[in-house]
C-alpha cells in the first residue's frame, strides 16, 4: 500500500476513533435518556422474592381495572381509561358563558359547520411545559359520526398515536359536519409556509398573531367553499384560542400585538378571527364560540354580539378531552363549570398588567451575579389581583367611597370605572342547560379547636333544579371580613370552599354541606407586632363576617350587598343586580367567641407566624420607594409602572447571593455512620414522620451520603448504601401527566409492566387536560380522579415522584404557563393540587408541585425578582401550597387523636425565580420557616432544572433537598458533587468535606435527608425493595455499538499507522542501500 | 530571498487553519449569547485554541519535510486528534443545553442564536478534518 494512502487512512480513522470517543462520553452521560428513547435499561433495581424473602409490589397496585387477571398490565384498559378520565374533566369543566334561545345543546344528526382552523387543530396541550402526546383525539372526530379514532393516519407517534395501533371506537356527538371545511383548513396547514404551525401543541408567537386562516387562504384552498353552507347550516361552531408555552409571555396591549393583527391586546381578537366570526354569523343563525384557551381571552365583543348565540370555554381538554366539549354540546353532558378566573373586557385593565414583563435594574452591570440578578417586577397591585380586584372595587364603587368612581384604571367604561362594562363574565361564573336556586339553609355549624388554632364553618346549602334538565350544580361558598378605610387591606370577597352536586334531577333539591377553614378569610398584617416583639401575623378583626353561597364572585358580592340592605334602586343603579340575602349568612365576630384577634397567629403546627420573608417588599430595602394599590385610595395608589430602578445598596448582597457564610471552626453534634440500628429504608413503610426510627435510620448515613442525597434531586437519585437505597431513575414531568411511554418504564420487573411488544408500548402518558380546566369543574372528585391517574401512570412507568401540578396562582393572564396552574384563586388551586396529591398518594405517587413560588411571568424567569407585600405573598400565591401542604381533610388520626397519617402535600419544586431580592430556592424563610415549621410539610423540595448551582450552600440553608440535574448518574464516580458544583459563587468549590466544620449545615442536611428516606418510604418506590434488591448494570446493545465503534477505529488507525511506518523504514532502507 | 514552495498537503493544511479559526470565533460568538453560554467553555476554548496551533505545525512541517514527513504525519495526527475533539466537546455542551430546556420552534430566537453557530462550528471543524485527510491521500 502506497504511503500517502496509509497516512491517508490513518487520519480518517484517527477522526473516527476521536469522535467514537466523543460520542461514547456523551451517550454514557445521557444513558438514562438515551435508554428512555431507545427502549433500554441500562440499570435495573433487581430482587428476588418467594419462599425466605419479603415480597415484593404488594405495598401499591395499579386499579383492577386496567390490569389482566393474572395482575399483568393491559395497556388497552389503560388507554380507555385516559379516555373516560380526560372526557369526564372536559364535560365537567366546560364553562357555559353564554346561551341564548337554548342554542345549545345540539342534537345528534344535526347538520354543522365548524369554522377556525382550530376547529380542525384545536390546542390540547401547551407547547413545552404541558404538550399531550399519546395519540390525540381532536374536535371533528369527537363530534362527528365516525365515532372512532383514526390513529393508522399517524405520521408521529408523538402527535398522533402510532399507524399500528388498533382504533378505539366511542360513542361521539353525532353531529353531521361539513366535510368542505374541514378540508379546506387541512389544506390551509399544508400551503402555508413560515410562521407558527397551526397543532395541537402549538407554539406561542411574540408578538403575538393568531393562526387563523384568512378568508382568502381558505377561498385558495378550497374555492367557492361558501356553497356548501347551505347543507349544513342547523349550526356554526367557531373555535378561537390561544397557546400556551414555557418560556414566553404575552405582553398586555398593543405592544404584545403583531404588527397589522388588528388586536389591541395579544388576547384580544384579530382581525382574521373576527372575518371567521363574521363569516359565521352572516351565514348561519345559530352561532356557537368556543373559547379554546388557558389565558382568558377578551370576549366581550362576542357576549355582546346578538348573532352569537352561546359561548363555551373549553381550555386545553388534553388528548381526548374533545368528547366532553361534544358532549357537552350535544347535551350528553349538561354543563356544571365555573369561570377558573375572571374574563374582563380589557385584560390590561388589570392593575397587575400595569407592571408586567421585562425590567431591568439601572445598575444591572454592577451586579456580579450577572443576567441571574439583572431583572425584577414590582408588583404593586397588592391583593388585589384578578376578581379580587373587580368585585373589591365594585362593592367600593356601589358604596360611593374610597376614589372607586374614577376614571382611574378604567379601560372599557366610558368614563368612571364601571363593573359591567370592565367585566365579562366573573370569576366562578357558569351557566348550566337547566337552572340552579342556591340558598343556605340554617345557621352553619361553627368548630375551632385552640391547641391547633383550627377553625372551620361548616354550611348547609340548599340547591334546587329549577328547570326542566338534569344537571350538576357547585356550591361556592365566599366570605367577607370587615374593613376599614386605612385597614389592613382586603378583598369584598374571598372563594372559601366549594363542593359539587350529583346530577338533580329536574325539579328536586338536595343539601350539600360545604365545610370551609376560616384560615382563608383572615387577613396577615405585616405590621402586627407579636408578644415575643416580631412582627407581623394573621389577624382576625372583630366586626360583621358575611358568607354566601353564589354562582360565582360577582354573585357573592351582590348577595352581601343584598344582606346590608343594598338594592340597584337604594344605590342609583351602581349595584348592578338584585342580590339574594337568603344566599348569604351574616356573622358577627362576637358570636364566635373563641375566635379572638390572636386565634390565627399561631399555625397549626402550633408555630408563632411572623413576618419571614420581608424582602419581598421593595420598601423593605428601600422605605417608602413603592406605592401599593390600596382599597383605601384606589385613584390615589393605583399603580404605576416602575421602570429603570436602581437596585439600593441594601438589597445588593442579596442580588449577589450572600444569604450564608459555611463555617469551619464549629464541632458539629449530627450523629453520622451510626452502627446502633441497621434499619433499611423501605422497612419503614407506613411509619409516620415521627417515627423515632426515621432518626436512626438516617444517622446511620456517612456525611458524604447526606450530602449526595440533599444535593442531586433526580431523575436519578444517588444509592445511600447504609439504608439500603439504590441508584434509580425515580422522577419525572408533569402536571398531565408522566412524560414517558409505556414501554420505557424505569420498573420493568413489576408484575404489569407493559412489555415491549405489546401493541400499545409506545403509548406515551401526558394525556390529561391542562390545570385550567381540572380547577374549572370546582369537583373534588374529578380533582382527585386525576390525582389517581397519575399514581397509576406512575406505577406503569415506575416513576415515585412526579414534578407536578403546577400550583402557581395567575396573576394576570399574560403568563405562557397559565395552562401549567389551575386558577387565580389560591383556595380553587389549593383544593385542585391536594385532591390530585391525595389520589397519587393512593398508588404511592408522590406529586411534587411546582413551581415554589412566585412565578409569575416567564419573561426573564431564571431570577426575576418580583417584588409584593407579605401580605399578598401569604393570601394568594402561597395560600395555595399552605392549603395543599397543611389541610388535614384525609389525614388519619389514631385513638388519642394524635396524627398516624399526614396525607398533605409531600414534595415541591421551587421558582426560578426571586422572591424579592432572595432566591427562591435560597429562602430559608419560604423552605424552612413557613414551609416547615409553620406548615409542617415533610418531604421532598427540589430547584427547578439546574438552578442556583453556584449556591449550593444556600440552597441548602434554605431547606432544599436536592438539585434538579438531568443527566447526572453514577454518583461518586462519574458524578461528583466537586465536579457538579464546582463554581460557587463565594469563589470555592464544593466538596464533601465542606460541612466538616458546621453544625447547623449538618443539621439541616439531617432533615432534608430524613424528609427524603421518609417520602421514599411511603412511595411506591417500596414495591421494589426487600432484603435481596440490587442495582444491576446491563450491558446495553449501544453500548456495544459504540464501543465496537472504537475498537474498530482504533485498530484501523493503528494498523495504518503500523503500514504508513513500515512504508516509511521500507523506503528510507532503499534509499540508504543506493 | 528563498520562495517558500507550498505543497499539496501544506495548502489543505492551510485550509484547515481557516476553518479551525472559523470554528474558534464561532465558539466565541455561541457562547456570548446570554443566558447560553457553554457550561465548561474553558474546555471547548482551549481545544479550539491549540487546534489551528496543531494545524499551523503540520501546515510548516509538510513545507519543511514534504507532507508525508513522519514529523508531519505525527503534527496532523494530533490536530486531527484535537480538531475533532473539539468538535465533540461542542457536541457535548450544546447536548447539554438542549437537553435541559431547548423549543425547537424558530420563536426561540435567543436559543437558536446559540445553537447555530454552534452547529456551523460543529461544521467548519469537520472540513477542517476532511482537508487534512484529504491533504493526506494526496501525494506530494
Amino acid at each position: 500500500m502506497k504511503r500517502n494512502i496509509s497516512h491517508g487512512f490513518l487520519y480518517a480513522f484517527s477522526a473516527l476513533a476521536t469522535l467514537s470517543i466523543s460520542v461514547a462520553v456523551l451517550m454514557e452521560n445521557y444513558s438514562q435518556t438515551i435508554d428512555s428513547a431507545l427502549g433500554t435499561h441500562s440499570t435495573v433495581i433487581k430482587a428476588e422474592s418467594g419462599e425466605g424473602t419479603e415480597s415484593l409490589y404488594s405495598a401499591f397496585k395499579p386499579s383492577e381495572d386496567v390490569l389482566n387477571k393474572d395482575g399483568s398490565g393491559n395497556s388497552k384498559a389503560l388507554i380507555q381509561k385516559a379516555f373516560d378520565l380526560d372526557r369526564k374533566v372536559a364535560a365537567e369543566g366546560c364553562v357555559l358563558l353564554k346561551n341564548e334561545n337554548n342554542s345549545l345543546p345540539l342534537a345528534a344528526g344535526k347538520k354543522v359547520t365548524l369554522f377556525g382552523i382550530r376547529s380542525k387543530y384545536p390546542l390540547l396541550g401547551s407547547n413545552m411545559g404541558n404538550p399531550v402526546y399519546g395519540g390525540m383525539l381532536n374536535l371533528e372526530s369527537a363530534l362527528g359520526t365516525d365515532n372512532q379514532t383514526h390513529w393508522e393516519k399517524s405520521s408521529n407517534r408523538y402527535s398522533g398515536g402510532d399507524k399500528n395501533w388498533t382504533n378505539f371506537t366511542f360513542d361521539g356527538g353525532n353531529l353531521v359536519i361539513n366535510p368542505t371545511m374541514s378540508e379546506a383548513y387541512e389544506l390551509v396547514k399544508a400551503n402555508r409556509t413560515g410562521g407558527v404551525t397551526p397543532s395541537y401543541n402549538e407554539n406561542m408567537s411574540k408578538p403575538y398573531n393568531s393562526t387563523e386562516a384568512t378568508l382568502l387562504e381558505l377561498e385558495g384552498a378550497k374555492s367557492g367553499f361558501k356553497s356548501s353552507f347551505a347543507s349544513y347550516n342547523d349550526a356554526a361552531i367557531v373555535v378561537v384560542g390561544r397557546p400556551g408555552t414555557e418560556g414566553m409571555d404575552y405582553l398586555p396591549g398593543s405592544k404584545g400585538c403583531a404588527s397589522g393583527s388588528g388586536a389591541t391586546d395579544p388576547l384580544g381578537l384579530t382581525d382574521t378571527e373576527r372575518d371567521t366570526i363574521k363569516l359565521a354569523t352572516d351565514n348561519f343563525s345559530n352561532v356557537v364560540v368556543l373559547v379554546n384557551t388557558t389565558n382568558q381571552m377578551e370576549i366581550d365583543e362576542l357576549k355582546n354580539n346578538p348573532k352569537i348565540s352561546s359561548i363555551l370555554y373549553i381550555g386545553f381538554p388534553g388528548a381526548y378531552g374533545c368528547l366532553g366539549v361534544s358532549d357537552v354540546i350535544t347535551g350528553k353532558a349538561n354543563p356544571s363549570g365555573g369561570a377558573n378566573d375572571i374574563f374582563v373586557a380589557a385584560n390590561r385593565s388589570m392593575p397587575a398588567a400595569v407592571n408586567f414583563g421585562e425590567y431591568t435594574f439601572s445598575n444591572a452591570s454592577s451586579i456580579a451575579r450577572g443576567k441571574r440578578s439583572n431583572h425584577y417586577v414590582i408588583e404593586s397591585e397588592g391583593i388585589y389581583t384578578g376578581y379580587r380586584y373587580y368585585e373589591t372595587r365594585y362593592e367600593d364603587c356601589v358604596l360611593d367611597r374610597f376614589e372607586a368612581n374614577s376614571t382611574k384604571g378604567a379601560v372599557a367604561s366610558s368614563g368612571n370605572w364601571t363593573y359591567s362594562q370592565e367585566v365579562s363574565y366573573p370569576f366562578g361564573y357558569g351557566l348550566s342547560y337547566t337552572t340552579f336556586e342556591r340558598t343556605l339553609k340554617g345557621e352553619p355549624e361553627i368548630e375551632y379547636n385552640v391547641d391547633t388554632h383550627v377553625a372551620t364553618m361548616e354550611f348547609t346549602v340548599n340547591i334546587k333544579n329549577t328547570g326542566s334538565v338534569d344537571g350538576k350544580a357547585t356550591a361556592e361558598i365566599y366570605g367577607q371580613a370587615p374593613y376599614e378605610q386605612y385597614g389592613i387591606e382586603k378583598a369584598s370577597v374571598q372563594l372559601l370552599g366549594f363542593e359539587k352536586s350529583d346530577v338533580i334531577k329536574a325539579g328536586q333539591e338536595v343539601d350539600l354541606k360545604v365545610k370551609v377553614d376560616l384560615q382563608n378569610l383572615v387577613s396577615y398584617d405585616s405590621n402586627a407586632v407579636n408578644p415575643d416583639g416580631t412582627k407581623g401575623t394573621y389577624v382576625f378583626e372583630s366586626g360583621d363576617y358575611y358568607f354566601t353561597v353564589a354562582n360565582g364572585s360577582h354573585d357573592a358580592i351582590n348577595n352581601i350587598l343584598a344582606k346590608k340592605g343594598y338594592t340597584p334602586a337604594l344605590t342609583s343603579n351602581r349595584m348592578d343586580a338584585e342580590g339574594n340575602e337568603n344566599a348569604c349568612y351574616k356573622m358577627n365576630s362576637s358570636k364566635a367567641e373563641a375566635l379572638t384577634n390572636d386565634f390565627f397567629s399561631h399555625s397549626k403546627t402550633g408555630q408563632r407566624i411572623s413576618n419571614q420573608i420581608p424582602y419581598a417588599d421593595w420598601n423593605y430595602y428601600e422605605d417608602n420607594a413603592i406605592t401599593h394599590l390600596s382599597r383605601s385610595r384606589w385613584a390615589s395608589t393605583y399603580p404605576v409602572e416602575y421602570t429603570n430602578l436602581t437596585a439600593p445598596n441594601s438589597m445588593l448582597d442579596d442580588l449577589e447571593g450572600k444569604y450564608y457564610t459555611v463555617k469551619t471552626d464549629e464541632t458539629p453534634e449530627t450523629v453520622w455512620d451510626s452502627e446502633e440500628t441497621n434499619y433499611k429504608f423501605y422497612e419503614l413503610f407506613g411509619a409516620s414522620y415521627d417515627d423515632p426510627r426515621l432518626d436512626q435510620l438516617a444517622s446511620q448515613m456517612s456525611l458524604e451520603e447526606g450530602m449526595y442525597f440533599s444535593l442531586f434531586g433526580g431523575p436519578v437519585f444517588p444509592s445511600v448504601e447504609s439504608v439500603g437505597f439504590q441508584e434509580a431513575f425515580l422522577l419525572e414531568n408533569s402536571g398531565n401527566g408522566v412524560v414517558l411511554k409505556l414501554k420505557e418504564t424505569k420498573d420493568t420487573n413489576a408484575p404489569w409492566a407493559i412489555k415491549d411488544d405489546d401493541e400499545y408500548s409506545l403509548w406515551s402518558g401526558q394525556i390529561l387536560p391542562a390545570a385550567p380546566l381540572v380547577a374549572s369543574t370546582f369537583s373534588h372528585e374529578v380533582m382527585e380522579e386525576v390525582g389517581e391517574f397519575m399514581g397509576i401512570e406512575s406505577l406503569f412507568t415506575g416513576i415515585s415522584i412526579i414534578w407536578g401540578p403546577g400550583l402557581n396562582t395567575h396573576r394576570t393572564p399574560y403568563c405562557g404557563r397559565n395552562n401549567e396552574y389551575y386558577s387565580e384563586d389560591p383556595v380553587l388551586s389549593g383544593e385542585c393540587a391536594l385532591e390530585a396529591s391525595y389520589g397519587a398518594q393512593k398508588y404511592g405517587c408522590i406529586l411534587a408541585a411546582k413551581h415554589f413560588a412566585f412565578n409569575d411571568l416567564e419573561t426573564n424567569r431564571k431570577g426575576v425578582a418580583p417584588f409584593m407585600t407579605e401580605q399578598r405573598a401569604r393570601e394568594i400565591e402561597l395560600r395555595a401550597y399552605q392549603i395543599a401542604v397543611e389541610s388535614s381533610k384525609y389525614d388519619k388520626y389514631d385513638e388519642s387523636g394524635k396524627i398516624v397519617e399526614d396525607t398533605g402535600l409531600r414534595g415541591l419544586m421551587t421558582s426560578f425565580s426571586k422572591i424579592g431580592g432572595v432566591e427562591c430556592s435560597c429562602s430559608r424563610g419560604m423552605l424552612t420557616d413557613i414551609l416547615r415549621n409553620e406548615w409542617g410539610f415533610h418531604g421532598y423540595a427540589v430547584t427547578d432544572i439546574e438552578d442556583d448551582m453556584d449556591l449550593a450552600s444556600q440552597e441548602l440553608y434554605a431547606g432544599i433537598t436536592g438539585v434538579d440535574i438531568r443527566g447526572a448518574q453514577s454518583y461518586y464516580t462519574t458524578t461528583t458533587i466537586d465536579g457538579k458544583f464546582a463554581n460557587q459563587v463565594d469563589g470555592t468549590t464544593m466538596n464533601k468535606d465542606a460541612y466538616k466544620g458546621d453544625a447547623t449545615m449538618q443539621a439541616t442536611i439531617r432533615e432534608s435527608n430524613k424528609g427524603l428516606l421518609w417520602v421514599f418510604s411511603q412511595s411506591n418506590l417500596v414495591n421494589r425493595y426487600n432484603s435481596t434488591t440490587r442495582t444491576v448494570w446491563n450491558f446495553t446493545w449501544w453500548r456495544g455499538a459504540y464501543m465496537g465503534a472504537i475498537g474498530a477505529t482504533a485498530g484501523a488507525a493503528i494498523t495504518f499507522a503500523v503500514l504508513y511506518a513500515l512504508k516509511t523504514v521500507g523506503k528510507k532502507g532503499g534509499s540508504e542501500n543506493e | 530571498m528563498n520562495k517558500i514552495k507550498l505543497n499539496k498537503c501544506s495548502y489543505l493544511s492551510l485550509a484547515a487553519l481557516v476553518f479551525t479559526i472559523a470554528s474558534l470565533i464561532l465558539i466565541l460568538v455561541s457562547n456570548g449569547v446570554a443566558g447560553h453560554g457553554f457550561a465548561k467553555f474553558g474546555e471547548v476554548v482551549a481545544l479550539a485554541i491549540i487546534s489551528p496551533i496543531a494545524v499551523l505545525a503540520t501546515g510548516a512541517l509538510s513545507v519543511k519535510f514534504g507532507g508525508h514527513h513522519f514529523a508531519t504525519v505525527i503534527a496532523g495526527g494530533v490536530a486531527i486528534i484535537l480538531i475533532t475533539a473539539t468538535l465533540g466537546s461542542i457536541i457535548f455542551q450544546r447536548s447539554a443545553m438542549i437537553a435541559a430546556q431547548f423549543t425547537y420552534d424558530k420563536v426561540n430566537q435567543i436559543g437558536w442564536k446559540a445553537l447555530i453557530p454552534s452547529l456551523i462550528a460543529i461544521g467548519t471543524s469537520l472540513i477542517a478534518d476532511v482537508a487534512l485527510i484529504t491533504g493526506a491521500f494526496l501525494k506530494d
